[in-house]
């Protein structure tokens, strides 16, 4: 290198005391969320030790679960909440997109902005309310749909069992009114942020309106209608109380929709106050700590696709 | 907003009957009948007759009487609010998405009338071709964006579609840069290729017309020069209209040009349109010669 090779510095930065403050306070308020987090893990994993020594990862699979005899396998719970958040957005996803498109693209905005408000309104409602809405009246009419199918088809495993209505189908049913609002709101808000050029690019082209929402306006939007159904399946997955009173509380897994089945929030919810054995209270904290795992793993996946679609669509550059 | 852009597809009802449309005596010259006579003459490709256009109580464009030449390209010049974007969008009836949009007068192509009822407002879109001011690729593949107007039609399937894409992007002057890299998002290129590639994807659908509002008003002076080049490549295949502020661009693409300018309520009127070099050379109308000497606008 010859001896006139310029030299490179980074200059220091001012110190201006009113700045560190700030940024301790902001630091002080970003760690305490990350380590409320680790404690949660850490506080789960400890109370669940006994179980996790004494099943290992045969809780995960196992399938009875007998307080009596402190026998316990997770299988059926983790079953029940997956099978009801997936059955959930099985009916809520198309039923919501739909909403979304009609409000956003087909409804006059005066009329679109107040209905668009009451679905939202829909979010607030107390879960406990869809419970009892759910026992008092959907779980009866449910039951009349299953008596119709089961008569008729019944020989079908899907459709076997008693016309009860407690079950599986309503679990669903009530979940899918539960996030609804979700997928219905943020999916109208992303098609509603769809720059106008994308849809006269396409009309321009002689595409039918149709055309164009489900060509490049869907797409344009379809990471937020994505984000708008993981929310969906976060709030699927974690609902206690409205499910509860339900799915019948029956920790088995069957692939019928009219049987019962039992979530691991329900089973939280019913047994931890009467929990008596060290065994059985560790079990029920590992349960916690699987229903966790599980909603931070699919978030992640959630945050995966999102950032993949992102990426492959390269919005970033824009 | 999108939503706005699906309010209105009334237009076709907003037509005001042609006898109940007013004009000046003095400019009529006792000819009511020729004033909405289609065009006669079949190297005429767009025929605006009494054409104007309201937005609500807003009067934006009226008493357009302007004849556009097949094959040709042909400039709209003029100072902003001067409506020569509303009459560029008039064409392929993209106004209609507007929901305030009213119509007066008639617009033929090739001497068949476009305001009317009934028109196929798909099949006219087919025929005439647009891309606008900021390029606006959709969020999918090159080839994707090509494609899709094609598919949209029915025009390709298979192997002939990949064909035609090729075609298109060659012809749009693009093929070149993007032939190994068809499966890469649009959105990747540059605002230069992509305005291209928007080309690319208008003349997929076949049309007859491409109108292209201010197509280079978001680019460098090298992707300018390089879409300029293009256009005059598309002549005589295609009758290309283009609307510019750019009175240097004007004068080295268009072989016509009209020339626009707002009156005192704001409303845009046609001043005088005629070959560019005569228009140039010797403006008929003072303002027209001194906007394009720079004195105004």
């Amino acid at each position: 290198m010859s001896a006139g090779e310029a030299v490179y510095v980074r200059p220091r930065p001012a110190f201006v005391l009113s700045d560190r403050v700030a940024n301790s306070i902001l630091a002080a308020g970003a760690a305490s969320v990350v380590g409320l987090a680790v404690l949660l893990g850490v506080v789960l994993s400890l109370g669940a030790a006994p179980a996790l020594s004494k099943f290992g990862a045969g809780f995960l699979v196992g399938k009875t679960w007998d307080p009596v005899a402190e026998h316990f396998g997770a299988l059926p719970f983790i079953y029940g909440t997956l099978a009801s958040s997936f059955l959930a957005l099985l009916m809520a996803v198309p039923v919501g997109l739909g909403a979304a498109i009609f409000l956003a693209e087909v409804l006059p905005q005066w009329l679109a902005r107040p209905i668009a408000f009451m679905i939202e309104l829909l979010a607030a409602v107390p879960s406990v309310v869809y419970g009892m809405w759910g026992v008092f009246v959907a779980v009866p009419a449910i039951a009349r749909v299953e008596e119709f199918i089961g008569q008729r088809w019944g020989h079908i495993p899907l459709f076997s069992g008693p016309p009860i209505g407690i079950g599986m189908l309503a679990a669903g049913v009530i979940l899918a009114i539960m996030v609804l609002p979700f997928i219905a709101s943020i999916s109208r808000e992303a098609i509603l942020a769809v720059p106008r050029a994308q849809a006269e690019a396409a009309l321009a082209l002689g595409a039918t309106k149709w055309e164009t929402i489900r060509g490049p306006l869907l797409r344009y939007a379809r990471k937020g209608i994505l984000g708008g159904i993981v929310l969906a399946l976060g709030r699927a997955l974690g609902e206690t109380m409205a499910v509860t009173m339900v799915i019948g509380n029956v920790p088995q897994i069957s692939v019928s929709l009219f049987q019962s089945g039992y979530t691991m929030s329900a089973v939280l919810a019913n047994e931890f106050a009467e929990a008596t054995g060290r065994i059985h209270t560790a079990a029920l904290v590992e349960i916690a700590l699987v229903l966790l795992v599980l909603t931070v793993l699919v978030n992640a996946f959630a945050r995966l696709l999102i950032w993949g679609t992102a990426a492959h669509a390269g919005e970033e550059r824009v | 907003m999108v939503s706005e852009a699906f309010r209105g597809w009334r237009a076709g009802d907003g037509v005001v009957d042609p006898a109940g449309h007013t004009m000046a005596a003095e400019e009529v010259a006792g000819a009511e009948t020729d004033v909405l006579a289609p065009p006669t003459d079949p190297e005429v490709c767009v025929g605006f007759r009494a054409f104007g256009v309201r937005y609500g109580d807003f009067e934006a464009l009226k008493e357009v009487q302007l004849d556009i030449r097949r094959g040709h390209i042909t400039a709209f010049m003029g100072p902003s609010g001067c409506g020569k974007s509303t009459l560029l969008r008039s064409i392929n009836r993209m106004n209609d998405t507007i929901p305030s949009a009213r119509f007066t007068g008639q617009v033929y192509l090739d001497g068949e009338p476009i305001y009317v009822p009934g028109v196929n407002i798909i099949r006219l879109r087919k025929r005439v071709g647009m891309v606008f001011q900021k390029p606006n690729p959709f969020p999918a593949s090159i080839f994707e964006n090509v494609a899709w107007g094609a598919r949209v039609h029915g025009l390709y399937k298979g192997h002939a579609l990949f064909e035609h894409v090729e075609k298109c992007l060659a012809r749009a002057g693009l093929w070149d840069e993007v032939k190994d890299k068809l499966k890469l998002n649009a959105m990747s290129l540059s605002g230069g290729q992509q305005q291209r590639l928007c080309i690319a994807r208008a003349l997929a659908v076949e049309p007859e017309i491409l109108l292209m509002d201010e197509p280079c008003s978001a680019l460098d002076p090298i992707a300018t020069y390089r879409i300029e080049e293009l256009m005059r490549s598309l002549v005589p295949d295609y009758t290309v209209i283009i609307v510019t502020h750019n009175i240097q661009q004007a004068a080295r693409v268009s072989d016509y040009c009209a020339f626009f300018w707002v009156d005192e309520n704001r409303c845009g009127r046609l001043v005088e349109s005629g070959p560019t070099a005569q228009l140039f050379e010797a403006p008929k109308d003072e303002r027209t010669e001194r906007y394009l000497a720079g004195r105004m606008g």
